[in-house]
């Protein structure tokens, strides 16, 4: 497996508070990685921080230029619940809205893979907490990048839907290849998915 | 037929039916003989004075020039919202000194701040506007800058992730998302603005060429015209009635849309 992703010396403050020193990680390709820990850690600063969402720190992270190559979103996220799905856009409006130049075959692939195809035109309004979820798993699909980070993804559904989609995305990971990289306070639902475990 | 059609159409009855006692109440009021009859005129009296002025004293005409004054203020105020959330959206110190200013002018109703307006601009249709202007200005706002701030704090992140243009996110999440928001602003907007028209219309009376609806009234109350008085009175709350029926399907609309989460 080759690197994607390598963190070195991290340090990162927040409120005058030390939330990571020298804090050293590799992520690597094919992978699900799960960040685990207890609430307030830092673990979806993290996240900002590998998604550039976050530049306030010091330290060096490498990436590994195939992250990047052709690729309009090299670092999609999949949000907690669910507020990000615009409600006022359809499955398919919201999942077009996130890239330019999508095909209709490119449309169908992702909806036959997070199994929206029947709903497509339907609004978030009209579909349940899973659906709504795989529609921001299609969102971040459809930008064909090599990593998925995800934040708490099942934190606001029920046991068997977590269970369901926990099940979904090892699968989708299986078949795509991609790697995810994904923050849980829940060690079930890190044993069950994740290939490795970091607990912070 | 649904549940919902069901509850629909009793509704529509209950609103029909209290009309129906409110309308017999007045004829029964009006022929009784309690109140003489140019204080309290039958319900024909007032239809034929609606139509008599419908025909002769250019009642459609004054009920557009009033709903014209309106509209034209309502867009102005629009126009500026949007450049005060804009340039907020620069500049914190900005966005502060409008709140002051929210907090200052919105308890502030049109009317009391008619002679001032008087005092700078004289009887104008300048005075007219900057008061209606005044009266839907604020509200707008204030269910603006609420709604621009919520889709803000709930989707910036997502905008951040996936590096949406700011075009994009202009049109698709900003202006989409507080279009319900921006429809309740109008419609406050409007019902302040009505109100405060009428009131300075009463006071100002012809202004250029053209007299409203508020003139109208308060010309028939000179002329102990009562009947008159009160269809002037019907084309108001018609007036209304026909622009909150707009903003209630607007609403509609965009609910079923899928625009509520």
């Amino acid at each position: 497996m080759g690197q994607l992703i390598e963190i070195r010396n991290l340090k990162k403050m927040f409120n005058k508070e030390v939330l990571f020193d020298n804090f050293n990680l590799t992520i690597y390709e094919d992978e699900i990685l799960v960040l685990m820990g207890p609430s307030g850690i830092g673990k979806s600063t993290l996240l900002n921080i590998i998604g550039q969402l976050d530049d306030d720190f010091t330290g060096t992270i490498t990436y590994a230029p195939v992250l990047f190559e052709g690729i309009q979103v090299p670092f999609p996220f999949v949000f907690q619940d669910f507020d990000s799905i615009l409600p006022w856009k359809t499955v398919e409006q919201n999942i077009c809205l996130v890239k330019d130049g999508i095909t209709v075959e490119e449309l169908d692939h992702v909806l036959r893979m997070v199994s929206l195809e029947d709903h497509r035109n339907k609004y978030p309004a009209e579909l349940s907490g899973g659906m709504k979820q795989r529609v921001g798993i299609g969102r971040a699909l459809i930008c064909k990048s090599r990593l998925l980070l995800m934040d708490e993804p099942f934190g606001s559904l029920d046991r068997e839907m977590r269970r369901k989609l926990q099940d979904f995305v090892v699968e989708l990971q299986k078949e795509t290849g991609i790697t995810i990289i994904m923050v849980t306070h829940d060690h079930d639902e890190a044993q069950r998915m994740g290939s490795r475990i970091v607990i912070i | 037929m649904t549940i919902g059609e069901i509850m629909e159409k009793k509704k529509i009855m209950h609103k029909l039916s209290f009309l129906i006692i409110l309308l017999l109440a007045w004829e029964a009021t009006a022929y009784s003989g309690i109140y003489p009859k140019a204080l309290f005129p039958s319900l024909e009296a007032i239809l034929i004075k609606f139509y008599m002025m419908l025909i002769n004293d250019n009642l459609f005409g004054k009920a557009l020039y009033s709903i014209s004054m309106v509209v034209a203020s309502i867009a102005i105020s629009l126009i500026l919202s949007v450049l005060m959330i804009v340039i907020g959206n620069f500049s914190e110190y900005f966005k502060d000194s409008t709140e002051v200013m929210n907090s200052i002018a919105s308890p502030l109703p049109g009317i009391a701040i008619l002679p001032l307006v008087i005092l700078w601009f004289g009887i104008s249709r300048t005075s007219m506007v900057f008061i209606i202007v005044h009266a839907t200005l604020w509200p707008l706002w204030s269910q603006l800058t609420l709604s621009v701030d919520r889709i803000n704090s709930r989707f910036s992140r997502f905008i951040h992730a996936f590096k949406i243009s700011k075009k994009k996110s202009f049109y698709h999440v900003f202006f989409l998302g507080t279009k319900p928001d921006l429809i309740t602003g109008l419609q406050i907007s409007w019902s302040r603005g009505w109100r405060a028209l009428i009131s300075i219309e009463m006071i100002f009376g012809m202004v250029g060429n053209q007299t409203g609806l508020g003139w109208l009234i308060y010309e028939r109350r000179m002329y102990m015209d009562t009947a008159g008085l009160i269809a002037g009175l019907f084309a108001i709350a018609i007036c209304g009635i026909l622009f909150e029926s707009l903003f209630l399907k607007a609403k509609k609309t965009e609910a079923t849309h899928g625009t509520a989460d």
